[in-house]
């Protein structure tokens, strides 16, 4: 580069810096704008800092899988020997056709009685 | 980040104007321009607040270069699709007859150079340098980076800046000979 480049760029550096001086007032205003929100969004982060660890989505699928095998093998535990009290009532659920038999337990044990007797 | 804040201002608020104007060249586009100097900020201050004032220039100007890079990126995959889609169209299908009409604001760029308007003149003579010899010229020319500085935020080797930058500068020369006078 020699002493004419120098002026060259210069000049153009002048009035690169003039069209930055006659920015329009509303994208000035945009620009304050955006810098204060970036700024805001550096504290944001920065507060949250310190709970990096709670808002790591991609350790919640470990910490509810290690969850729900903890609470499977407490109500295992805490069933008393012998009793299996849910699964009766899962079989109820799952077929649909026959809670009626079931509500009707006893006219049916009537029935099946009276028919004997006969 | 919260005790570097009034820093961290006080340097955003001495380089956006900047920054959006070479957006703004680099996209001909007031609103992508913004949004590129928004999404540097942002990662400016996320990522790098922490960092040293001294290397916050550099870094600034590294991802304000890299989001450009990209919106060229997604242009050009979009231009292509868009190119691919109206091969399938009949030329004169969807030929909007007003959209062939001149812009009456715009100007060619070769007769923009001999606008009289002296910044006219220099920002339309910029706007035909090819990117990286714009970006080269943006970061040595206007915001004084070392040769070692622009290659970090060129992401390329300070041969490659250097061979830009002349080039950039010999490219204004032609486009600026009235002007110098």
């Amino acid at each position: 580069m020699n002493e004419d480049d120098h002026s060259f760029i210069n000049k153009i550096k002048r009035d690169l810096n003039d069209g930055t001086q006659q920015l329009d007032a509303a994208t000035q205003s945009r620009l304050t704008r955006l810098r204060h929100e970036a700024l805001d969004a550096g504290e944001r982060q920065g507060f949250f800092a310190g709970f990096n660890f709670w808002y790591s989505a991609y350790r919640w699928p470990g910490l509810a899988t290690v969850g729900t095998a903890a609470l499977a093998v407490f109500l295992y535990f805490q069933t008393p020997a012998g009793v299996q009290p849910y699964f009766e009532d899962l079989d109820l659920l799952a077929s649909e056709d026959q809670l009626e038999l079931y509500e009707e337990l006893e006219f049916y044990a009537w029935l099946a009685e009276d028919e004997a007797d006969g | 980040m919260r005790n570097h804040r009034p820093a961290l201002d006080e340097f955003l608020a001495s380089v956006e104007r900047r920054a959006f104007r070479m957006a703004q060249f680099a996209t001909g586009q007031t609103e992508e321009a913004l949004d590129i100097v928004q999404d540097t900020m942002l990662v400016l201050v996320r990522r790098y607040g922490d960092k040293p004032e001294a290397e916050w220039k550099p870094l600034f100007f590294r991802i304000l270069q890299n989001h450009i890079r990209d919106w060229y990126r997604r242009r050009t995959v979009r231009n292509r699709w868009h190119s691919f889609w109206s091969g399938w169209q009949s030329a004169d299908d969807n030929e909007d007859p007003i959209a062939q009409l001149p812009d009456p604001q715009g100007t060619h760029p070769e007769k923009q150079t001999l606008a009289t308007d002296s910044l006219a003149t220099v920002e339309a003579a910029v706007k035909q340098l090819p990117l990286r010899q714009q970006q080269a010229f943006f970061m040595r020319a206007w915001e004084e980076l070392s040769v070692s500085e622009t290659a970090i935020t060129m992401q390329c080797s300070e041969g490659t800046v250097k061979t830009h930058y002349s080039r950039a500068v010999h490219t204004l020369r032609n486009l600026l000979k009235d002007h110098e006078s």
